[in-house]
């Protein structure tokens, strides 16, 4: 028990800079209706700056905590300005992967600038421990973390004051409840946002600088607090300042604790993880306890979702399978591997096209599905008497009920907090299974078997050809079901639900039924494409199965093109880390960090002016180049391979009633 | 004017039955015990000044809302915790006072989606929905690039494609001019004259009085009254609580 109150106390530290980043966060949101996915990208490179400029250059301490703040707070007002300002007017899932696209940038910028090495925890805050005047023998605490935790209280009842006694704060909150009444009582919304994302954001740097003092830097580590801090903002409703900033710090505390008990848990259950998942089981319960519990701002909403494609010819599906052929037929043996690279990534983002793209539901945990169905196909395929294909399904079949889990929720919430869920979701299967070294070896990773398949080895290694051909035939399969799917009413019911969920319910569509079966087929396909990794790789390591993992797929995948099959592939090439342009740069620094960098700045630039993804852009591109063609060969412009007119709707449904009444038509009254 | 009813034999027996049917927001009751009827080949009108409860009423009739308390009976079956997706099916239909249209789809798919996903829909009906609505010309565009008046002509016919025993409609002719609200009353009062069961949801009292067969006065969440346009028209109750004193 001692022990227990000791690790309670000592939790304080990391308590404040959770509290700290919860406010920041709680600030963004109230003062936009944006919740920062970016917010621990953003603490990393504050904490960054502040150690080249304090440990690194040896500057004075002040001038790094400002350089580490300015820093944070620049990123924000630049994000604000250049990204979230000129698609205010768009749904959420619009905003959310802007922020993904911002994060993911953000975290893969460390490396190139800062260098893989990792700082040692800085000490710059007084360390000498206080006697606190109860417990026997006395409890003491670290000065710093009583700073941290000071800090963090002073800001909360500061925040307080600014948004209950200002104008600004009153105007903000105005805005919140009513963006429309708070323009026509004179403030500009746009203006009051720009400060509170500035505001929201130099806390997160505050966080980011303060915690450099007591943990080790690494490029992950603030966007893993990431889930705690929402877990905080959660309790407090993402409108309390004073309960977010108390949750923080119990949550700090609680898990300070809880890794005592870490070990013995996973002795007893066999489960480690305990500690990370303690925030991820209050998000749940307070999700579940109050049902919508980030108020959802009203936006004045006029874009729309990206455009579905009407039909995604199939032609395209049989141009895919000739160069792919060719590809493996034609390129030097070197080009098979990440030909086999781009399309497995491809699988994965065709998932994306349908939770995300046609049924427009939020998943943050595809790669944790991916994970399993790697998992699964491993322990399969070393069982003896399942040949292979049957791993692969196995693989695939293993992610549906964990679809259809995590799917429940979605039943309830949408939005933003389906995005958490999800998220949170994905990080517990990270921690408490992908981490579990007696299930996945960890740091040996699971190794798998080569597969033959009728005779021919699919060894990905000595065999990459076949087994490349292999992946494209898999790949063919799941893009043309994708893409049939679109077209059929199943697809109709997919996009009903993602336009208006009232309207799709009020159409006789079962809102359940429905997103049950879009979660299901998501993660069956993410299953398939994990099951494709593991046999790939033949040596799985499940730390690619991570939280970072999903928001960067999605990222990427809403860069290719989030709403088409055309877009999966376009993103398995582009982006995929170790994919066909990955490896036009060979494996130096430019593939391994500025592509992603890329990724994350084309993501948000994508969300902003296009939509539909990369693929949009190409498919406007190709359009223009074959019209010139057209004209430089002479020829009259054949008509435009125009999207079919929406098909009048006389499908062969069921026989209606026999007789088919006339009535009078709304324009034909007056006159019938 | 009336007209024999059509072959379908289930018109003949459906019939809406609302008892005491009742909605509380956080203690405050927003619908209070409403008994309400609808039969086949009926045009009910349900009025009451703003935030009487008219639309909550239909939200908790069609499964959107939960009831507190009451019970909701249609084509002889208990339907009161029914899913909304449930009862289309079964077919009672209802329109949005917003719409609630599929924005980013056409025309002809809003109507399509209704018309294969409701099980008594049919392509036929969706036809015929389209021809009643005039919506032919357009049925290629996405619903954004509608003007107004012909999105709420849309919503009618996606609702009318699942064909309906019984349509609730939320004030649809809101926002139209007094022809074209009268044209819409036109067209109403044609489908109930064919067997359609028709909960008209109206703000607009000249729509209500001219078309509707019986009238249900709605305020504070309670029935005030409920009888023929004649004698709503002249009851003290209804013109001092809705049209205001000064009437």
């Amino acid at each position: 028990m001692h022990t227990d109150i000791y690790l309670a106390i000592a939790g304080l530290g990391s308590g404040g800079a959770i509290a700290l980043m919860t406010l920041g966060l709680v600030v963004i949101y109230r003062g936009s209706g944006v919740l920062n996915f970016a917010h621990g990208g953003i603490a990393t490179m504050a904490a960054y700056v502040f150690v080249r400029f304090y440990y690194n250059w040896g500057l004075p301490l002040a001038v790094g905590i400002v350089a580490g703040v300015a820093t944070a707070t620049i990123i924000g007002v630049l994000f604000q300005f250049l990204v979230v300002r000129p698609i205010a007017d768009a749904p959420v899932l619009t905003k959310i992967v802007a922020t993904l696209g911002l994060l993911v940038a953000l975290v893969n910028l460390v490396p190139p600038i800062f260098g893989n090495g990792l700082p040692p925890p800085l000490q710059f805050l007084p360390s000498q421990r206080l006697q606190l005047p109860f417990g026997s023998p006395p409890f003491d605490l670290g000065e710093d973390r009583l700073i941290i935790a000071l800090v963090a209280v002073v800001a909360a009842v500061a925040l307080w004051a600014l948004y209950r006694f200002t104008r600004f704060g009153v105007a903000t909150r105005a805005a919140t409840d009513n963006e429309r009444a708070a323009i026509l009582l004179g403030h500009s919304p746009q203006r009051l946002a720009l400060i509170n994302w500035a505001l929201g954001s130099a806390l997160a740097g505050c966080a980011g600088v303060l915690l450099a003092s007591l943990v080790q830097l690494t490029p992950g580590y603030y966007t893993e607090l990431l889930i705690p801090v929402i877990a905080a903002a959660l309790v407090g409703g993402f409108q309390s300042f004073g309960l977010a900033a108390a949750a923080a710090i119990i949550i700090g505390c609680a898990q300070a604790v809880l890794g005592l008990y870490q070990v013995s848990w996973q002795n007893v259950t066999g489960v480690p993880g305990w500690s990370e998942a303690l925030p991820f089981v209050i998000i749940a319960l307070v999700l579940a306890l109050r049902g919508r519990s980030i108020p959802e701002r009203a936006f004045m909403l006029n874009r729309p979702l990206p455009k579905v494609p009407t039909r995604q010819p199939m032609w395209s599906l049989a141009v895919m399978a000739v160069v792919g052929i060719a590809w493996y037929a034609l390129m030097p043996g070197s080009w098979d591997n990440p030909m086999t690279t781009s399309l497995i990534g491809a699988v994965v983002f065709l998932s994306f096209v349908v939770i995300v793209g046609y049924v427009g539901q939020i998943s943050l945990v595809q790669m944790g599905f991916a994970g399993v169905g790697a998992l699964a196909a491993a322990k399969v395929a070393a069982l003896s008497g399942f040949p292979f294909p049957v791993p692969l399904l196995v693989g695939a079949a293993a992610a549906v009920p964990l679809g259809l889990l995590i799917g429940l929720p979605a039943l309830r919430v949408r939005g933003i907090n389906l995005a958490v869920i999800t998220l949170g979701a994905a990080f517990t299967l990270e921690q408490m299974l992908f981490n579990d070294p007696s299930l996945t070896g960890l740091d040996t990773g699971l190794v798998v078997s080569a597969p033959t398949l009728f005779g021919i080895s699919l060894n990905s290694v000595t065999g990459a050809r076949a087994f490349g051909l292999f992946v494209l035939a898999v790949f063919l399969l799941a893009a043309l079901g994708v893409a049939l799917i679109r077209r059929s009413p199943l697809g109709m019911r997919f996009l009903a639900i993602r336009a208006n969920e009232r309207g799709a319910a009020a159409a006789g569509i079962s809102i359940v039924r429905t997103k049950l079966v879009a979660f299901a087929l998501a993660g069956a396909i993410a299953g398939l494409a994990g099951g494709l990794m593991a046999y790939q790789a033949l040596n799985v390591s499940f730390a690619e199965f991570t939280t970072l993992a999903s928001i960067t797929y999605l990222s990427l995948a809403y860069l290719g093109g989030i709403t088409s099959v055309g877009g999966a592939l376009t993103a398995g090439i582009l982006v995929v880390s170790g994919g066909v342009v990955s490896n036009l740069f060979g494996t130096g620094t430019f593939s391994t960090t500025w592509i992603p960098v890329l990724a994350g700045l084309g993501t948000m630039q994508i969300v902003v002016t296009q939509p539909e993804g990369l693929v949009g852009t190409n498919a406007a591109l190709l359009r223009g180049a074959l019209r010139a063609l057209r004209r430089r060969a002479g020829r009259a412009p054949a008509p435009e391979a125009r999207e079919p007119e929406a098909q009048a709707p006389v499908p062969n449904v069921r026989e209606a009633q026999a007789p088919v009444p006339e009535a009078k038509t709304i324009g034909g009254t007056r006159h019938g | 004017m009336a007209r024999q009813a059509t072959a379908d034999p289930q018109q003949a027996t459906a019939q809406l039955v609302i008892t005491g049917l009742s909605v509380s927001f956080g203690g405050v009751k927003a619908v209070n015990g409403v008994d309400l009827n609808v039969g086949a080949g009926e045009l009910v009108g349900l009025i009451g000044p703003n935030g009487a409860g008219k639309s909550t009423f239909v939200d908790a009739v069609t499964g959107f809302v939960k009831p507190a308390g009451g019970h909701v009976s249609f084509a002889d079956r208990t339907t009161t915790r029914w899913a909304p997706s449930r009862l289309a099916h079964a077919g009672l239909v209802r329109t949005f006072q917003h719409l609630e249209l599929f924005d980013d789809l056409t025309v002809g798919e809003n109507i399509a989606i209704a018309a294969r996903s409701s099980q008594r829909g049919s392509s036929v009906a969706a036809e015929r929905a389209i021809k009643l609505c005039e919506l032919r010309d357009i049925a290629g565009l996405l619903v954004t690039q509608v003007p107004a008046g012909r999105r709420r002509l849309v919503a009618l016919a996606r609702a009318l494609a699942a064909s309906p025993l019984i349509l609730l409609a939320d004030e649809p002719a809101a926002g139209l001019d007094s022809h074209e609200s009268a044209d819409f009353g036109a067209v109403l009062r044609g489908l109930a004259d064919e067997g359609l069961g028709i909960l008209l949801i109206e703000h607009d009292m000249n729509l209500v009085l001219s078309t509707c067969d019986r009238i249900a006065v709605l305020v504070s969440g309670s029935k005030l009254t409920e009888g023929t346009p004649a004698e709503v028209r002249t009851n003290e109750a209804v013109i001092s609580a809705y049209l205001g004193r000064a009437a």
